[in-house]
């Protein structure tokens, strides 16, 4: 888990998945629901946190020291379903979605869902349209497979 | 005068014998028979499903209200009481169109998400605190597709007629 002395590895292999903990009440008839995804907020500069499966296991989307997430249920998709290509319905504007290795000290699998818009401007996180936020959240409810079953 | 409660009573009924063991077979099998038509008749009541549904609905929201913020572990607002009133339009107009949610439940992005599972097909629609009410639909093969819920009865019956069209395609 702890970062120590390792690199940053940008590329991600394309069966790689990407793990975040859920509460059993994200879960509806069995599925998980487009609400429980959240989307960092405007002026956060991050993406939606997840562990990469490279680095980690499972249970660790559920590692803290005070043990707050014990019992707590974990998903995986795969780095494959994040789109290359969005288009808002409403304005045309179109967004890129891809991930992003961003070590912490304590978790060196931690990455992140990153946003561009199309063209590419490369510079820091783009947040899009609330109707391209709510496709993505829709896009990964269709692609999660629960690997850990939540308890509470 | 200092008024004192009569003290409880000193028992409690903790148990309460169910008709199969106090009641012979015949009288059994009769008790059945009744409480399998109470359930039916329940469950074929447009009237009672539709009541029930809106006060679990009203429940629920109430329950949302109380939600304080981080309420997931990943800084998500409670819904504010502006996005609870319009779910809550929202939901009593879907209920009495025969739409019952499958679930309502706080949304990550800050309001309530108004939530349909049914056989591969799925949608949402969710009344953010920001004053957008949004939906989307899919299923296993189709690619998620959103819109933006106009806030007018013409806006709210189109979306119905979108989600209702989807769910029972």
């Amino acid at each position: 888990m702890y970062r120590r002395w390792r690199a940053v590895k940008d590329s991600f292999g394309t069966n790689e998945q990407l793990y975040r903990r859920f509460r059993r009440t994200d879960l509806v008839n069995g599925e998980l629901v487009p609400s429980a995804l959240k989307f960092p907020k405007k002026g956060e500069a991050t993406g939606q946190s997840v562990n990469r499966s490279a680095f980690s296991k499972p249970e660790d989307a559920l590692w803290d020291e005070e043990k707050r997430y014990d019992g707590w249920g974990v998903f995986q998709f795969p780095v494959a379903c994040l789109p290359s290509e969005l288009t808002c319905p409403d304005t045309g504007r179109r967004f890129t979605f891809f991930p992003k290795h961003v070590p912490v000290r304590k978790n060196y699998a931690h990455s992140e869902i990153w946003c561009d818009r199309l063209p590419r401007a490369h510079a820091g996180y783009v947040v899009p349209t609330s109707l391209v936020k709510l496709e993505l959240r829709a896009l990964i409810s269709q692609n999660i497979q629960v690997v850990l079953t939540a308890q509470r | 005068m200092i008024f004192v409660p009569p003290p409880h009573p000193q028992y409690e009924i903790r148990y309460r014998p169910s008709y199969e063991e106090v009641a012979n077979d015949d009288i059994s099998r009769y008790y059945r028979k009744t409480e399998a038509e109470m359930i039916g008749s329940r469950e074929g009541s447009d009237y009672v499903r539709t009541t029930i549904a809106q006060l679990e609905g009203r429940r629920k929201l109430k329950q949302l209200s109380e939600l304080r913020a981080n309420w997931d572990s990943f800084g998500s607002e409670g819904p504010t009481a502006e996005a609870i009133r319009i779910a809550g339009d929202f939901i009593n107009h879907l209920i009495a169109v025969g739409l019952i949610p499958d679930a309502i439940l706080p949304s990550a992005e800050g309001g309530v998400a108004v939530c349909f599972v049914r056989e591969g097909k799925n949608a949402d629609v969710e009344c953010l605190n920001s004053g957008e009410v949004l939906a989307v639909r899919y299923s296993r093969n189709e690619r998620p597709h959103a819109w933006a819920v106009e806030q007018s009865p013409a806006g709210t019956e189109a979306t119905v007629q979108i989600l209702s069209a989807h769910l029972s395609r």
